[in-house]
């Protein structure tokens, strides 16, 4: 709503073409109307867009409009009911075929068979490659021991036996008490089963085992 | 101006072309037909002062009322059946146009020869010719205020722009004719305007 003080020049010059064409609001057309009795470029501006819309109002009237032929449209319009019917029908049919449970269930059987017959044209996924976090060194256990000592050694004396062999915990204890251990990297293969038997002659020792090497 | 009678008279249209919208959106061929009858003679010469040519004038008027067959369930009533279906041919033409890249954009640029709308043939008006100089945007706003006499608000309804706008692509317009119709710029001083 404008009330006729609220109105600037600018905003009563802007509205004089819908003044003209009498689409203005009743106080938006009252407050231009005033504005325009008081200003003199309104007022001319008023005067020109009149005769602008009188000759608008000629030109209009000189359109030769063809009768409305509606020839084209009207098959338009069938050509769009006659698609949606065909899509309306073809709903239909799907939806009495679906009603059979057997007719139902064998199009189930036959896409999952299509399906199944698909799988075997999908190529298989590229051998993924695995890299391990654990220490590198274990991958060559040649060195390593696997042992289980009595539950009576106490941990000294257990680091005390370690000691005498040169034997270093790599792992363990296991929830079955068993200690991966390495020894001394510079012994040799018959050394080394010396020391696994001897390990193994030990009261305090239940279990020595070397760990299987591929090399 | 429009004074009450004609304001009386075109909320009556409006509810009579509302009434028809609505059979029309329940798919009755028969209020369609009224409907395409009552528009025809306003859309073609909208589209006529707008388009290039014959041909994408009658395309475009049935293209629009194709979409006003389609489209009726879709009206919610927000503005008046008139403004939503010159909104369906304003984006039509617009559309015809930019495909025909005929389109000479908002500004106030001068349109090229190619591109004069049908309305102006060599014996027309001077008036004609002048609106056929206008960009697409701006004519369009002198085509609905002084052809279609609709408000500036219906207008940005229809162009889908801000009020403002419509009030800048007119004042560029008049600025334009000015020129091109520098008659019709400077009233007679006998002419004595019947102010209130």
């Amino acid at each position: 709503m404008t009330s006729p003080e609220q109105l600037t020049h600018e905003s009563a010059l802007g509205l004089l073409p819908w003044l003209v064409n009498g689409s203005l609001s009743g106080n938006e057309a009252s407050a231009t109307r005033k504005h325009a009795l008081n200003c003199v470029i309104c007022r001319r501006e008023l005067e020109s867009l009149e005769l602008f819309q009188e000759q608008f109002s000629l030109a209009s009237e000189t359109v030769n409009t063809p009768a409305p032929d509606m020839r084209n449209i009207n098959r338009r319009i069938d050509e769009l009911i006659a698609q949606r019917n065909s899509w309306r029908d073809t709903f239909v049919r799907m939806k009495e075929f679906a009603r059979s449970p057997w007719r139902l269930a064998f199009v189930a059987q036959s896409v999952a068979l299509l399906v199944l017959a698909g799988m075997l044209f999908v190529p298989n996924p590229p051998e993924a490659e695995f890299t391990t976090l654990s220490n590198p060194t274990a991958a060559a256990p040649a060195d390593f021991v696997r042992v289980v000592f009595s539950p009576d050694l106490d941990e000294r004396a257990l680091f005390e036996l370690l000691n005498e062999y040169g034997l270093t915990v790599i792992s363990g204890p296991t929830e079955r008490g068993v200690y991966t251990l390495s020894s001394d990297a510079t012994l040799g293969a018959l050394d080394h089963e010396q020391l696994v038997e001897s390990l193994q002659s030990r009261t305090e020792i239940l279990f020595a085992q070397p760990i299987a090497s591929d090399r | 101006m429009m004074n009450d009678t004609n304001r009386s008279t075109r909320k009556a249209a409006d509810s009579d072309e509302l009434a028809l919208l609505a059979r029309v959106s329940s798919g009755d061929r028969k209020a369609f037909a009224d409907l395409y009858r009552r528009f025809h003679p306003r859309l073609y010469g909208y589209l006529l002062r707008m388009l290039p040519n014959i041909v994408m004038v009658d395309e475009a008027l049935d293209d629009v009322m194709l979409v006003v067959w389609k489209d009726a369930r879709k009206f919610r009533g927000r503005s008046s059946v008139s403004t939503w279906i010159f909104g369906i041919a304003y984006h039509k033409a617009l559309s015809s146009m930019r495909a025909e890249r005929r389109y000479q954009g908002p500004l106030d640029r001068v349109t090229d020869e190619a591109s004069l709308p049908v309305s102006v043939a060599p014996d027309d008006n001077l008036l004609s010719t002048a609106l056929s100089r206008l960009s697409f945007d701006h004519r369009q706003v002198v085509e609905l205020t002084y052809f279609g006499g609709y408000s500036y608000r219906e207008i940005a309804e229809i162009a889908n722009c801000p009020v403002n706008t419509v009030k800048t692509r007119m004042f560029h317009a008049k600025r334009r004719l000015r020129v091109l119709l520098p008659k019709l710029a400077t009233p007679s001083t006998e002419k004595k305007h019947d102010l209130p």
